[in-house]
This record gives C-alpha cells, structure tokens and sequence, in this order.
C-alpha cells in the first residue's frame, strides 16, 4: 500500500509543494521573527521594556519582586533616601511567584543585589491556569536565558515545539513593540525606577474579604517560591519577604500567607506581613482600589520599610 | 483532545499518514481507535456512555429493518428513548430537579430527589442526534441498517465530527466508510487549506474576542451599556468563529482523508432575514430539527396556527438543545418569536406594503441584513449571559446606554484585524462571486502569500491558552 502511495503523482506533488511549503514559511519565520527580536529589545517604555531592563540591565543595590502591587507600592525615593542605595523596582502586573522567580534568576546571574523585596500577594499560591499563561511575558527570553527555560515550560507541555517559529515568542507583542519604540507609555503613565505611581482616594468602606479561603494550593507555585529564597541565600542577597497592606479585612489569615511565612522561617529570611497593617489597611485615603495603595500611602509605605530594614536588619519574622 | 493543539496536530498528521498507507479494508479500525483515543482524552470514562447508545443504535437499526408493523415503531421508540435517556439523565437531571427544587420550596415542601454529581460528557448532545437520526432513517426506510458493527460504531464517533458536529445523516456518512479514498492532491490541498481558515477564525478572533467578551459578561454589573452592547456585538463574531472554525477544521480534516461532510455554516451575518440566518447557521441542527421534529409535527401543512406552534416549538426545543438553562430556552424562545412574527408580518403588514414604499433595493437589502444582525445579537445576550438576571440587567444597560466604553485596546485592535479580514472574505464570497479568492487563487504567490500570512497573524495575534470550543458544553 505504501508503494501505490509513493507511486501516486497526487502524492509526490504533495510531497514536494509541503517541502517548498515549509522552506518558504520557516524562512520567512525567521525573517519576521528576528525582526520583531530587534524592535522587541530596542524598546524605550512601556511593561515589556521594564521587564528587558530588569533581566538584562539592572545593577541596583535594592530590587523588588512582585506582582502590581509590589510595582504600586514600593517607592524608590524612600528607599534611596533612608537606606542610600540604588533602587529598581521589578514587579509587573498580572504576574505572580513564577514570574519574579524567574527574572530573579536571570538577574543573580549577572548581579547580585545586596537587598532584594519579594512582595508576596494573599493567595499568591492559589492554583489558577492563567498564572500559566501569563509567563508568555518571559516566551522573548527563551532563547538567550536558558535559566528561565525551566518556567517558561510549565505553560504546557509542547511550549519548546512552538518556539521552533521565530514569531510565537512575539505573539500578542506588535502592538507594545510598536509604540515601546516611542515614548508612548511614559508620556501615558511617567514609571520612576519601575515604581508606577497611581493618585485617587478610595471612596468605600472596607469589608470582611471572604473570597474562596478554602482555595487549592499549587505546589508548583510554592516551589517557586522556596527557590527563589534559595536563590537569593546562595547570591549571599538580604532578602526579605513582605505582604503589603490591604484596604479590606480578612476574616482569616490567608493560607498562602502563612505557607510563605513558615517557608521563609525555615531559611532565616525576614517575612512581614502588613497584609492588615493597622497605619495603611481599612483607610480608603490610602487606597487607589482595594489591593493597591495611591502614591502617597506606597509613600509612607515605603519609608516605613526602609527603616524597618535598617534597623531590624537580619530579624525574623514579625507583624506590625 | 481539542483541535486548537499540538497534540491534535501531531495526532492528525500520524492518523492521517497511516490511514493513506493502510489497505482499505483496516481503515475504519484505524479511524475508529483514533475516534476513540481522541474522545477519551476529554474524560475516558465516558466513552461507556458512547458505548451504550451504540450498542443500543446498532440493534435497534437492525430490528426496525426487520420488523413489520407496530413492532418497528416500538423498535424506534426504544432507541429513541434510549437515546433522550441518557441526554435526560447527563444533560437535564439536574436542571429538572433544581425547578421541582424551587416550585416546592415555593409551596413550603422540601425537595427529596438527591442531585447528581456528573459532568456533561463532551458533544453529547452532537454524537446522540446522529445516532437518532440513523435509527429514524431506517425507520423511514431511507437509509439500510448497517450490519458492521465497527462502521456504525465509526459512523457515531468519527472523530472529525464527534464532539460539535456537523451533526450528519446515515445517508450521507455511512456508505463513505465503505468507499476506498485514493489519495487525491486536489482534495488533500483543499482540506488543508480549510482547516487553516478554521484555525484563523478561532485563534485569531473567537479566542482573541472571547477576552473582552469574558470581562464584560463575567461581571455585568460593573459595566457600562456601551461595554456591553460592544460585548453582545463581539460575542456575535466570537461564537460564529468559534463554531464555525471548528466545523471548518472538521469538514477540512475529513476532507484530506476523502470523506465528504456537509457543510454547517454560510456566512449567516449577511442574511435579510430570521428565517435565512437560520437556513445558513449550524445548518446540520436546522435541518435535523426541520427533518425530524418541525416536519414530524405538520410542518405548515397544517392550520396557520398550529403552523405558528410548530416553528416555535421547534425554536423552543432548539434551545433547550444547547444547554439545561433557561437563558438557552429563552433564547429558543426569541427566536421562534421572531419567525412566527416575521410570518405574521409577511401575512398582514408586507403585502399590503409591497412596491408602495420607494426604496431602493440595496438600501432595504443593507438594512434587513442590519436589523436581522440586531436581533440577533438581541438574542444572543440570552445565550451567553450566566443567568437570566444577568440577561436582563445585560438587556436594560443596553437599552439605558449610560457612561463610557471599556477600552481594552490591545484586544480591540487584534480582534478588529481579524474581524476585518474575516468580513472582506465573507462579502467577498457573498456578492464577488467572479473574483477569485486569495486563498484559493489560481495565481500560486497569491495562494501561498495568503497562507504566510495566515499563519503568520495566527503565530503573532492568535490566543494559545487551549482554550476549549464553546459548543462542546452542548
């Protein structure tokens, strides 16, 4: 049967076509693809541009990791002025534990700050599938930072066969390349050392937050997380771990809250947890929303931590 | 397994090389295995439930064939009670029992019948109205039993069109599995091609649309009536893309393999009427409800009332087809509304109108297409909204208007592109008839132009987050 096969015109035209098919459209992959490379890492604002910065370009004595919240709250003119050292805030939005352990790899690969923030989120280690597919944010790093291969797989099992094509790694990228190419976004939203200030007052009274306390822990997130620590005791980096203040109440301590501080106990490192920080949580003069503090509280915020670094240097685990 | 994958891709590739190397008489064991793998990568327990209406459908068939008389009527009936059985107990149980739940508790009495804890078996809705309508063919007399198991069995769960259609008919389906399929280039460039445009209408615009729809409807509340007329809108092109990518793929992939499955979709948004929409919309389910209910009841060969039920019962049906909820049956509902009323329209109001009104012909053509487009989407909102609060809160935001639109630009702009390409290539086919189509251009760079750029914009603004079909819930 395979032979009547071979021997059908139909077949061999097929088969010579797909060839000619699949030379025209990898060369063009690569083309199109290392193309977008270009423009992608030539970028002068905008998220992507942050996160290039602080993978490939950062050299600062103090870098923080997180989500939008720690890129909210985290003010670099209180840590310069209190502890005296340079600052780079590298959180980003929508991005969780893998994402900061991830850029943390690339970046103690190269430099070793000597404090690093991690701000950690209540159900920061809740399973949930588009914590996965937000690490699409990392696919333009894939082929030089062989160090976050290892995240960028856990989107799926087939994730080294798409990036065969040079263009995936830029998928849902042509418009930020696009306008990080101009000043667009820091004419749109000016971002001081990745800090991105935000100023309205809240205008609500807090509640008792009860949304699903009895949420699935995702190992793989939590393994994250203790490597990032590991990580940071081998780069010989301070570190220390923090849950910023929160507008609403929460009836229960959140468990991935308290995983992370038992975690972080194990290894030594400082957890504080302002989740309910009586100065900040419930005040909706402090508040932008209800996860993110405006620029004058992060402010506050901000110089209350320095402090708390400089003077309680090395402590374990406290609350306010 | 869904079709948007890489392991459907690498599946596709293996089963369809092998089939062309095998000897004709083992394909149908190979496509039916790949059926079966393919199904139990959803949930594999549940091919049992496959197993039964098959084992079920098989006997059935033959009996009724057999049979004289009144027997073969009860032979029907057991295979059709067979069937709407297992729809009643996956699909309905709960949902009966959460409204004999809510009218006893209205009458002060508790509810004694305990809920099920299942999930709805992929497609099942598709894979049993195919099994229904081999036994009602033979029945009728139009279509033999089939006497090989393993055909019929491929006949229910040929794994193109197993879990969301095209829903087919024994006449056109069984007697293909019999024919040897040479391969043939011609069809084989055809099928690919075809499934390319349903990987397009997917991953480029239902997924990418999907996003802003997903924002405004999964919390109705927080959004303006602009936002969520522009949703409705969006959502309009989500599902069409959504279902008629998968039917593409599907009708593409059979195609390669030499089998010929009909066609479900025919660009439905640039109909001028209800009752057209309907004739060019999932055209398997139309035409399955025309065949076996609508007509089984008198069709319009009966009293103009009972004429006027007949459609709306049918619409109703429909909806309760696609989902155990009442924003489904209302949404039936609408639809059946807007048939009969469009009937009634024609009966008293058109022809009294006819040639009195000086409009130009594109002018009235353009604005049917609009206002058939309007109520559509009217309906739509019932479909996709979580329950019927929302769909009323949904409605009367709509209707108020108020405030600004959610700009979500990034989304916007790559579902707006593939929007456009997807509208220039269904008015092409609609009223250009003579221009020839880039995909399928007889100049050879324009051809594989069209496909660059395809896959290009499918690797470059396409969503890959595996997201499922959304009529496989049905």
């Amino acid at each position: 049967m395979l032979n009547q096969l071979v021997a059908n015109p139909g077949f061999k035209k097929f088969l010579v076509r797909l060839v000619i098919f699949l030379v025209v459209l990898f060369a063009i992959d690569f083309v199109v693809g290392n193309v977008l490379r270009k423009f992608y890492f030539q970028q002068k604002s905008g998220p992507d541009y942050e996160s290039i910065y602080a993978m490939e370009k950062s050299r600062e004595d103090l870098m923080v990791f997180g989500s939008s919240r720690a890129r909210n709250h985290y003010h670099p003119k209180a840590f310069e002025e209190a502890l005296g050292m340079s600052f780079y805030n590298a959180g980003r939005n929508g991005n969780f534990i893998l994402y900061s352990n991830a850029v943390a790899q690339a970046v103690l690969k190269r430099h070793q700050p000597k404090i690093v923030i991690l701000d950690i989120v209540g159900h920061e280690f809740e399973y949930y599938a588009p914590n996965y597919e937000k690490l699409s944010v990392l696919l333009p790093f894939y082929k030089t930072h062989p160090e976050i291969r290892s995240t960028v797989n856990l989107r799926g099992n087939f994730e080294p066969v798409k990036l065969w094509f040079q263009m995936y790694p830029f998928n849902s990228t042509l418009l930020s390349i696009g306008l990080g190419n101009t000043e667009f976004y820091n004419k749109r939203d000016p971002i001081i050392k990745g800090y991105s200030p935000i100023n309205r007052e809240l205008n609500q009274e807090p509640v008792v937050d009860t949304i699903n306390l009895n949420y699935e822990i995702d190992t793989v997130q939590v393994r994250s997380y203790e490597t990032f620590i590991q990580n940071c005791k081998k780069a010989g980096v301070q570190l220390y771990v923090v849950c910023s203040p929160y507008f609403n109440k929460f009836p229960v301590r959140d468990k991935s809250i308290v995983l992370a501080e038992e975690i972080a106990r194990k290894y030594d490192v400082p957890f504080w947890d302002h989740s309910q920080d009586p100065a900040f949580s419930g005040n909706p003069k402090n508040f932008y929303d209800i996860r993110h503090l405006n620029e004058p509280a992060s402010l506050r915020f901000s110089y209350m931590l320095a402090e708390k670094i400089k003077s309680a240097d090395g402590k374990l685990a406290t609350r306010p | 397994m869904l079709f948007n994958s890489i392991e459907f891709v690498i599946f596709f590739i293996l089963v369809t090389s092998l089939y062309f190397i095998l000897p004709h008489k083992y394909r149908w064991f190979l496509l039916l295995v790949a059926s079966c793998y393919f199904y139990m990568a959803f949930v594999p327990v549940y091919i049992l439930i496959l197993f039964f209406t098959i084992v079920i459908d098989y006997f059935a068939g033959i009996w009724i064939e057999e049979a004289q008389g009144k027997k073969k009527k009860q032979f029907l009936v057991l295979s059709l009670v067979a069937n709407i059985g297992v729809l009643a107990v996956f699909k309905y149980y709960n949902f009966l029992n959460d409204n004999l739940t809510f009218l006893l508790h209205g009458a002060g009495w508790e509810n004694p019948i305990p809920y099920l804890s299942i999930l709805l078996p992929i497609g099942l809705s598709f894979h049993t109205f195919q099994a229904m309508s081999y036994t009602i063919e033979v029945y009728r007399g139009h279509q033999k039993a089939e006497r090989h198991f393993g055909i019929y069995s491929l006949y229910v769960m040929f794994y193109p069109q197993l879990v969301a259609g095209p829903i087919e008919r024994p006449q056109n389906l069984l007697f293909q599995f019999r024919t040897e399929h040479k391969f043939d280039y011609e069809r084989v460039v055809s099928g690919l091609r075809l499934m390319l445009w349903g990987f397009f209408k997917k991953l480029v615009i239902a997924d990418r649309l999907a996003i802003y729809v997903n924002a405004a409807y999964g919390n109705p509340d927080e959004h303006t009536g602009l936002t969520l007329a522009v949703a409705t809108m969006f959502f309009a092109f989500q599902i069409y893309c959504d279902f008629s990518g998968y039917s593409d793929i599907a009708i593409g992939a059979a195609r390669v393999m030499g089998y010929d499955l009909m066609k479900n979709f025919n660009r439905p948004y640039l109909s001028a009427s209800i009752s057209e929409f309907w004739s060019r919309w999932h055209i398997s389910l139309s035409t399955w409800f025309k065949d076996y209910l609508y007509i089984s009841m008198g069709g319009n060969r009966v009293p103009i009332p009972r004429w006027y039920f007949n459609l709306f019962f049918t619409f109703l049906i429909s909806g309760l087809w696609h989902g155990a909820n009442w924003t489904y049956i209302i949404w039936g509902a609408l639809n059946g509304f807007y048939l009969v009323f469009a009937l009634i329209r024609a009966r008293y109001i058109d022809k009294h109108l006819d040639g009195k009104v000086p409009i130009p012909a594109w002018i009235q053509k353009t604005g049917n297409i609009l206002m058939t487009f309007i109520l559509i989407c009217f309906s739509w909102i019932f479909f996709r909204a979580e329950s019927v609060q929302d769909a009323f809160l949904i409605v009367k935001k709509i209707f108020t208007l108020n405030g600004p639109l959610f700009t979500d630009f990034t989304q916007m702009f790559y579902g707006l592109i593939g929007l456009a390409i997807l509208m220039a290539r269904e008015i092409k086919h609609e009223y250009f008839k003579n221009v020839s189509p880039l995909l399928e251009h007889r100049s050879p760079v324009v051809r594989y132009a069209t496909y660059m750029v395809l896959i290009a914009l499918i690797l470059l603004i396409g969503v890959f987050d595996g997201s499922q079909f959304i009529y496989f819930q049905f």
